[in-house]
């Protein structure tokens, strides 16, 4: 059992945002769809943490928890969402980035929204293996189950995305 | 009659691959993209470039500061010497006895007042020793001042 007191929280609230934050990142990505939405949910959630007086079991449980809650408040508020991701939309500085000369904005949308047909387990192998560059067994710890099993998902998760791709006209050079 | 897409055109594990590895290396958070967290915030030894620890690194880096400081020796006298042709905007005047004389070169040009003949005292309708050579005109001489002495009253006797 532990618990994180909140006075004095600073070296184990720290450490646990190393240890924790790139995964809950993916994770709320996974389940939201968006980069910017999933880092604050993240946040959102080790502040709720740092508030907390309570004892907590399984502080990492307790993080998705409090992070999905938030998603889904947001997500409620739909207007809000809405405007907010096209103000990151409009955001100038993402198009300047060299990365995003590989693509353009059109095939960046499509992929994305790819990405949102596909199941969320399947999103969150593919977020932890290419966003967070993690090994199969590492993912196999994290959610649950063998290497194996995770390098099946992702080779279905590809093939899904594929034709997912497909399907909305995406044009690879 | 089915649409089917030419093999080219069809995307591949490999393509979908390398697309998703471009879409999340911009997609992820700066914070997020190395596999430690602390990377993306670095304390400021890992910014400045760490000492040198080995003797031969040392002995490079003593090496650099010496000339480094010699070539800044260097443009300072350089910078500051006086000029070739002992030109200098020095004001007589300013200077006092207390202070030390200039070097002998410098004042190579120098002529004191008192050795300049056109300037003799004498030259300019002067006379330099008025004890020496004072003309005994009654023009010069100052009058005598007559004095009056009047004589103290003796006490009277109580």
């Amino acid at each position: 059992m532990t618990s994180l007191p909140s006075t004095d929280a600073a070296s184990p609230l720290e450490s646990l945002y190393r240890d924790q934050a790139r995964e809950l990142w993916a994770l709320f990505y996974a389940y939201c769809g968006n980069a910017e939405r999933a880092q604050d949910a993240v946040h959102e959630s080790f502040l709720k943490l740092q508030q907390q007086t309570e004892e907590i079991r399984d502080r990492r449980a307790w993080l998705i928890q409090v992070g999905r809650n938030w998603l889904r408040d947001q997500a409620r508020r739909k207007v809000n969402s809405v405007i907010k991701t096209e103000l990151l939309d409009l955001n100038p500085g993402n198009d300047h980035e060299p990365i995003y000369t590989l693509f353009d904005k059109e095939q960046r949308e499509q992929i994305r929204a790819a990405l949102q047909k596909l199941k969320e387990a399947d999103r969150e192998v593919l977020i932890l293996r290419y966003a967070l560059n993690w090994s199969s067994q590492r993912i196999g710890e994290t959610l649950a189950t063998s290497a194996a099993a995770v390098d099946m998902r992702l080779t279905r998760a590809r093939q899904r995305l594929a034709s997912e791709l497909e399907q909305l006209g995406f044009e690879h050079d | 009659m089915t649409d089917h897409k030419q093999p080219e055109q069809r995307l591949s594990e490999q393509d979908v691959e390398g697309l998703l590895q471009q879409f999340f290396a911009a997609e992820t958070p700066v914070e997020y993209r190395s596999n430690d967290p602390r990377l993306a915030t670095p304390s400021l030894t890992e910014v400045v470039a760490p000492l040198p620890t080995s003797p031969k690194e040392s002995r490079q880096l003593a090496g650099y500061m010496a000339l480094v400081v010699s070539t800044v020796c260097c443009l300072l006298v350089v910078s500051f010497s006086p000029h070739e042709n002992g030109e200098q905007n020095v004001d007589p005047r300013s200077s006092s006895s207390n202070e030390s004389a200039p070097p002998a070169d410098e004042n190579r040009d120098f002529v004191p007042v008192e050795d300049r003949d056109h300037l003799r005292f004498s030259k300019l309708g002067g006379v330099e020793d008025p004890t020496e050579s004072q003309p005994d005109t009654e023009d010069t001489l100052v009058p005598e001042l007559e004095v009056e002495i009047f004589p103290l009253q003796p006490d009277k006797p109580r």
